[in-house]
């Protein structure tokens, strides 16, 4: 009885806990902007990495958040801002959030602008700066290109050394 | 090349200036005279 | 009889060609710069190797078809359209060595929609590019804009005649000033100002907006450089709406209808001749054809409700339009949203404002004000003859710079030129239906690559079809050249199949 009880609440528990989590699935920011019109308002989840300036505005901050397909705006406030550590750039990777918010098509306090104002964000990932390494073919070709160039000059200035020589011989 | 003047270089990049702005200034007038209208 | 070219004449193409590749290549030491200042050694690597080729190629040119003689029409037309070939292929070697382009045919169609101006962009990840490569994607505009061949003829080309052939070429049938070096030098003094005092007036925006100092100037850089020049690159993948600022979207507005206004006109007001703006034939038209096409495109807006306050209207709904107008193509909306947002009757209108573009002699592209303006008035001129008595003398004069008599060849030219535009358009749209995409959205992909606008409905991306690739790049090509060069290449290779 006790094991049956037992199996019944840990079922009814991932049932429970399936139904949350997929209710709240991710939307791609493809998806979001086709379907721009049926979001509209609507509380969504979204997920991507960081990138460009962390903007602050005041007590609000604009965060742009690119899930690889298209980037979009996130508006959040000072506090939930101050968790993100990393933007995405050449030289760094961003911190991977998952926002929850409400979707805007054409935000009226924005200006129409295409936005997400989040209520909560939760960090996925971290990121980190990223070293790039000297990429040895690259290197190698560099120079010879050098050598080839340096013939050319050489080649050049001699056959107008050999011209005026002519002329003035 | 001939830019005579400093003052005229300046004045003339003001001229443009407020040409833009002009442009710009009747398209948000219209776009407010359109709004009123349809409401 | 059809001659067939001789050595001469592959002699003269080589050598001034060769001249513009090594100019090329030597700017390319400039991304390389930047590079090694933000420490990003691939990246420079990228843009030295690019350069080194692009000396190798020129020198060797160079050398092998130097001649002192100067070029005819027929050589200076290839010249230009050759070499805007070339810088196409040449240019793209460091970016399709940073990974970020699917292909060399895809870098390729950037640096053509870069040096064009259009600023349709294939590029992937641009959110991780280096400032590096950024900014190359950027001067690129800066330096078509004004013109390869108008930078060659800064430098290095000393016989003038030649020199304005290449000049008219490049598609520009004015000077600016008598000498068409001195015109050069113009276009460049108003351009480096202008890009000083905005990238001075953008940077501050910028960090007051919440951008790091050095992101706040470099942008401020690259979006002038964009704006002006009409191109539409933007550094970060959102293009303008990454900003999310008024300020910037008003700036950017002004410094794109100063790129699309008439060096002349700029030359006239800067040495005191204020009143020209308003009395030149082409700064009228620009102002009421844009305000007649945004009327349209709002009744069209208005009738789907997309943008139901008039800020909004005006950042989104005006916005555009003078993107499109000024054949800039910088979007504060998503692609797609012209598609969903917009509706057939305001789509319309911006493919109209697309289509005709800005003035002529300007970074601007379309059919451009004055041959509308010359189109117009020779209707007036029509229509008065059939009203006024037969014997009646009319006369229409049009004030271009001067007060001019419009003459039958003048109408003639403007005629021609819009025709080939209008059926460049129409070409692109049908290999667009072709590859199955809708009419409207073939339409206005077309008219953006052949305008050099560089406003997209959604077309261009990496995975398009690659024959609708090379459609666009050679709209974008021919378009910037205004078809005459383009022609002469043309027309050179099958002189040189069916010449005697």
């Amino acid at each position: 009885m006790k094991r049956a009880i037992r199996y019944f609440l840990s079922a009814a528990g991932l049932v429970l806990f399936c139904g949350t989590v997929c209710s709240a699935q991710p939307l791609s920011s493809t998806e979001l902007v086709n379907k721009a019109r049926e979001y509209d308002g609507k509380s969504v989840v979204y997920v991507g990495e960081v990138v460009g300036d962390i903007m602050a505005r005041g007590d609000f901050v604009w965060a742009n958040v690119n899930d690889g397909e298209n980037a979009i705006g996130i508006w959040l406030n000072k506090e939930l801002a101050g968790e993100i550590r990393f933007a995405g750039s050449y030289q760094a990777k961003g911190d991977r959030l998952e926002i929850t918010g409400v979707f805007h098509r054409g935000c009226i306090q924005h200006g129409g602008d295409v936005d997400i104002h989040a209520q909560s964000i939760r960090q996925i990932s971290p990121g980190r700066f990223v070293r790039e390494e000297l990429d040895t073919g690259k290197r190698n070709f560099t120079f010879i290109l050098l050598g080839v160039l340096s013939l050319v000059l050489i080649f050049i200035r001699r056959r107008r050394s050999k011209e005026s020589g002519l002329r003035t011989g | 090349m001939k830019i005579k003047s400093f003052y005229n270089v300046v004045l003339g990049m003001a001229v443009e200036v407020f040409y833009a702005i002009a442009i710009m200034l009747a398209a948000f007038l219209v776009c407010v005279a359109a709004y009123f209208l349809k409401l | 009889m059809i001659l067939r070219p001789q050595l001469q004449d592959l002699k003269n193409i080589g050598y001034y060609s060769g001249k513009i590749l090594i100019g090329i290549g030597l700017t390319m030491l400039v991304p390389m710069v930047v590079g090694l200042l933000f420490a990003e050694i691939n990246p420079a690597l990228d843009f030295l190797i690019g350069a080194e080729i692009a000396l190798i190629v020129g020198l060797i040119l160079t050398k092998l078809c130097f001649t002192e003689k100067d070029l005819n029409w027929m050589q200076g037309m290839v010249v230009v359209s050759l070499s805007w070939l070339a810088t196409m292929l040449v240019a793209a070697i460091p970016l399709y060595m940073s990974g970020h382009w699917g292909s060399y045919l895809d870098a390729c169609f950037e640096t053509m929609s870069g040096f064009t101006t259009t600023g349709l962009t294939l590029v992937q990840d641009l959110d991780h590019l280096s400032y590096a490569h950024n900014l190359w994607r950027h001067l690129g505009p800066f330096i078509g804009g004004q013109g390869i061949v108008v930078i060659a003829l800064c430098f290095f080309v000393k016989g003038v005649s030649g020199a304005f052939k290449m000049y008219v070429g490049e598609g520009r049938d004015e000077r600016v000033l008598p000498n068409v070096i001195d015109s050069s030098r113009f276009i460049w003094l108003v351009s480096i100002v202008y890009l000083i005092l905005s990238t001075l007036v953008l940077g501050l925006v910028g960090i007051a907006n919440g951008m790091k100092t050095a992101n706040a100037f470099f942008h401020g850089a690259c979006i002038f450089m964009a704006a002006f020049d009409t191109a539409g690159f933007a550094p970060q993948s959102q293009n303008i709406l990454y900003y999310h600022s008024v300020l910037f979207e008003v700036i950017t507005m002004v410094i794109m209808i100063l790129g699309a206004m008439n060096f002349n006109l700029h030359y006239r007001i800067w040495t005191g001749d204020r009143r020209e703006i308003w009395k030149n034939i082409e700064s009228r038209a620009l102002f009421i054809i844009i305000i007649v096409i945004f009327l349209i495109t709002l009744i069209g807006l208005s009738q789907v409700g997309s943008y139901p306050r008039a800020l909004v209207m005006f950042r989104k709904g005006f916005y555009q339009v003078i993107s499109a107008h000024t054949t800039t193509g910088y979007m504060t909306i998503y692609a797609r949203q012209f598609i969903d947002d917009w509706g057939a009757l305001a789509l319309a209108g911006l493919i109209c404002a697309m289509a005709f573009g800005g003035s002529s002699c300007s970074t601007a592209g379309g059919i451009k004000m004055l041959r509308l303006g010359v189109i117009i008035k020779a209707l007036q001129q029509d229509l008065k003859r059939i009203i006024l008595p037969e014997r009646a003398v009319v006369e229409q004069k049009i004030h271009h710079l001067k007060e001019l008599f419009l003459e039958d060849k003048q109408v003639r030219a403007a005629l021609l030129i819009t025709v080939a535009y209008l059926a460049l358009y129409a070409i692109g749209a049908l290999v667009g239906m072709f590859y199955g995409y809708p009419f409207l959205d073939s339409l206005f992909e077309s008219t953006s690559a052949a305008a050099n606008v560089g406003l997209s409905c959604g077309i261009t991306v990496p995975g398009m079809p690659v024959g609708l690739k090379l459609t666009y790049i050679v709209q974008m090509w021919a378009g910037r050249l205004e078809f005459m060069s383009v022609f002469a290449l043309i027309g050179f290779f099958v002189a040189a199949i069916r010449g005697k």
